[in-house]
């Protein structure tokens, strides 16, 4: 059995591992090997080889690919830049004009898309396209296309929400359903600011004062169906309860072929693009899962669980400091590390303390989830902010950072609103289920 | 025409026919087949057998992807519509996963598509960050060999115990297993491959090196993203 110190020494050594550039499930994997050496010997890393097996053939783990292949298909679906024109005319007479659209934008597609980078680059493109022609504070424009960019992990289909339901044992249709009104708040919160620093100060955005006609807008809105329809038909099928998150997937998939197809954007060069990149990622991604099971599985045996326990009773930590303490904790090492590995690498030794103090572990997946959004706009290491400076090609970062200031703001309150009021959570879930 | 590298020699096979002519590379790639040809470096492959790439024929499995879509969605309407059930799309789904998994952890591999963190890693010297880089891809073949040994002994297992799935298909373990681990060999391979690679362009200088080790800047995320 392992004692606090030793936990946290393994901890370090992982983390350690990673920054000087080893691959993240193998700085995993090496950690775990070596806590099986150190306190068992070799016999016991063998007893993995079943599970292994196990954890890969999962149906559970199916429904990554899948939804990973239904973002690759609808990134190429040929959407984006009428999607972007419907949002336009119905959101630009709001006080900030356009960077309502981005935020709507980057929501709806990055919801659907399940990818920060690809939505920023692809909304990215369309967007800042469209505002060299327009007078805007240019940070405030990129803020908004990093920050929009960032909800779709929160808002369902998520693929780290599958993930954190695989590691912890949580239920995914419960998770999902749990990031459907957060996901939709924060949206909310982030035009809400929008709107308030225009009004504080008109010079940031250009006033749109002219729309299309009516007839015209309502005939656009036919544009917005296709994100919508699929978000709709693969929530709607698993909580009608005729299909599992997996199988909902595999039907977000044949949707977006079709929509592909309807569009004439279908072709092989098209499907072979989608093919390789989601057999990428998803290798990519199960590769780390199962890195994660491995480490997982070898911190059980050690009992570092109940060490933590220990820990925090000794602390006389309650559930909300402990919250308050992972906020930091989240906080500074979202700053430096990647945010798929920031979680999988942090499950094995917070969840155990989490689920000790007697904190849902379906709220704390949603709270996990908001640290990794904040984490993807947190210099040094924001991956967002910095594939928005990529698309824009000129100028400097700094711009990117002052531009995101507003939105980490509204993060930091929504992480507080859910602290203060853990229903903005749990209503739905609790109502479905 | 002067290319980076001619191999001589070879008995090159392609998805024609084989023949036996000299290969021409430029910047990476294949540009000519023909014989006489001229390259600053030459590579004598006399005797020896010039493949195509193992790697592009993954893709193939990830079309398996697809079917499986229309499987599930077709299993779904006919348990719905017709009550009635194919049985076991879901175990075909989990070993589908299983062994594309494992042949797109190659892929990854090869495309350096793995997960790094490189916040530290940048700050470094480029000597010292071409050092971790090739470390780093030896550390995943060390890896994954391990998963493909603990592998193997699972299929060791299903074969001496005759295992069958516990499910109305009764799939002997050991078929989808052999595939499976054959992924987690061929992934580690492929990681000491893309190490090898980049020790061998080293030679070149640092830059070469980079190209095949280094993890992937943002502008080539991007280019990625919207590929």
């Amino acid at each position: 059995m392992i004692d606090l110190t030793g936990a946290l020494i393994g901890f370090v050594i992982m983390l350690g591992l990673m920054f000087i550039g080893l691959h993240v499930g193998i700085a995993m994997l090496a950690t775990g090997v070596l806590g099986a050496l150190v306190y068992f010997g070799p016999p016991v890393l063998l007893s993995f080889g079943t599970n292994l097996w196990a954890v890969m053939n999962d149906f559970l783990l199916t429904t990554i690919p899948l939804f990973v292949l239904l973002g690759e298909l609808l990134l190429r679906a040929g959407i984006t830049r009428n999607m972007y024109e419907s949002l336009t005319d119905w959101l630009s007479r709001l006080p900030g004009g356009l960077l309502h659209t981005n935020i709507g934008a980057c929501a709806m597609f990055s919801a659907v898309s399940g990818s920060s980078v690809a939505t920023a680059a692809t909304i990215g493109t369309v967007a800042l396209d469209e505002f060299k022609r327009r007078a805007y504070h240019e940070p405030l424009v990129l803020g908004t296309i990093a920050a929009g960019a960032t909800l779709g992990i929160l808002i369902p289909p998520s693929v780290n929400l599958i993930i954190y339901g695989a590691l912890t044992n949580t239920s995914i249709g419960q998770l999902f359903a749990a990031g459907i009104l957060p996901g939709v708040l924060l949206t909310a919160l982030f035009m809400a600011i929008i709107a308030a620093a225009v009004l504080w100060k008109p010079s940031l955005a250009e006033q749109v004062t002219q729309v299309p006609p009516r007839a015209e807008r309502l005939r656009r809105l036919r544009y917005l169906l296709p994100p919508l329809g699929i978000f709709v038909i693969v929530m709607g099928a698993i909580y009608g309860g005729w299909a599992t998150p997996t199988e909902a997937a595999a039907l977000g998939v044949v949707l977006a072929f079709g929509l592909a197809a309807a569009n004439r954007a279908l072709s092989f060069d098209m499907l072979h693009a989608a093919f390789i990149a989601t057999i990428k990622t998803s290798a990519m991604l199960l590769f780390i899962i199962t890195a994660a099971f491995f480490l997982n599985f070898i911190v059980g045996l050690l009992g570092v669980p109940q060490a933590m326990s220990r820990a925090v009773t000794e602390l006389g930590l309650n559930a909300t400091e402990m919250i308050l303490i992972l906020v930091l904790f989240y906080l500074v090492m979202g700053c430096f590390l990647e945010t798929l590995s920031m979680m999988v690498g942090t499950i094995p030794v917070v969840m155990p303390v989490i689920l000790h103090l007697g904190i849902d572990p379906v709220w704390f997946g949603i709270f996990l989830v908001i640290m990794m959004e904040l984490a993807l706009i947190t210099p040094p290491v924001g991956m967002n902010l910095y594939v928005v400076q990529g698309v824009r090609g000129r100028g400097e970062l700094a711009d990117v950072y002052r531009g995101i200031l507003p939105f980490v703001a509204a993060m930091l309150i929504m992480i507080g609103l859910i602290i203060l009021w853990p229903q903005i959570v749990m209503v739905v879930p609790e109502a479905l289920f | 025409m002067t290319h980076d590298t001619v191999i001589t020699g070879a008995r090159v096979v392609s998805a024609s026919g084989t023949t036996h002519c000299d290969i021409g590379i430029t910047d990476g790639k294949i540009v000519t087949l023909g014989n006489n040809l001229h390259g600053s470096d030459v590579i004598d492959a006399a005797g020896l057998i010039a493949l195509p790439g193992g790697i592009d024929s993954h893709v193939h499995i990830s079309h398996a992807c697809l079917g499986l879509s229309f499987l599930i969605v077709f299993e779904i309407f006919a348990r719905k519509l017709f009550n009635h059930s194919l049985q076991g799309v879901d175990e075909i789904g989990g070993y589908v996963v299983a062994i594309t998994g494992t042949f797109g952890m190659a892929l990854a591999a090869v495309e350096r598509a793995h997960t790094r963190i490189d916040v530290l890693l940048l700050r470094l010297p480029s000597r010292v960050q071409a050092g971790l880089n090739l470390v780093s891809y030896v550390a995943l073949g060390i890896g994954a060999a391990f998963m493909g040994y603990m592998g193997w002994r699972t299929l060791d297992d299903s074969l001496a115990f005759g295992s069958v799935s516990s499910s109305p298909l009764q799939v002997p373990l050991w078929i989808p297993q052999s595939l499976w681990m054959a992924g987690l060999v061929i992934f580690a391979l492929s990681a000491l491959w893309t190490a090898l690679r980049g020790l061998l362009a080293l030679r070149h200088g640092l830059a070469n090196a980079d190209r095949v080790l280094a993890p992937p800047t943002v502008a080539e995320e991007i280019e990625e993203a919207r590929k």
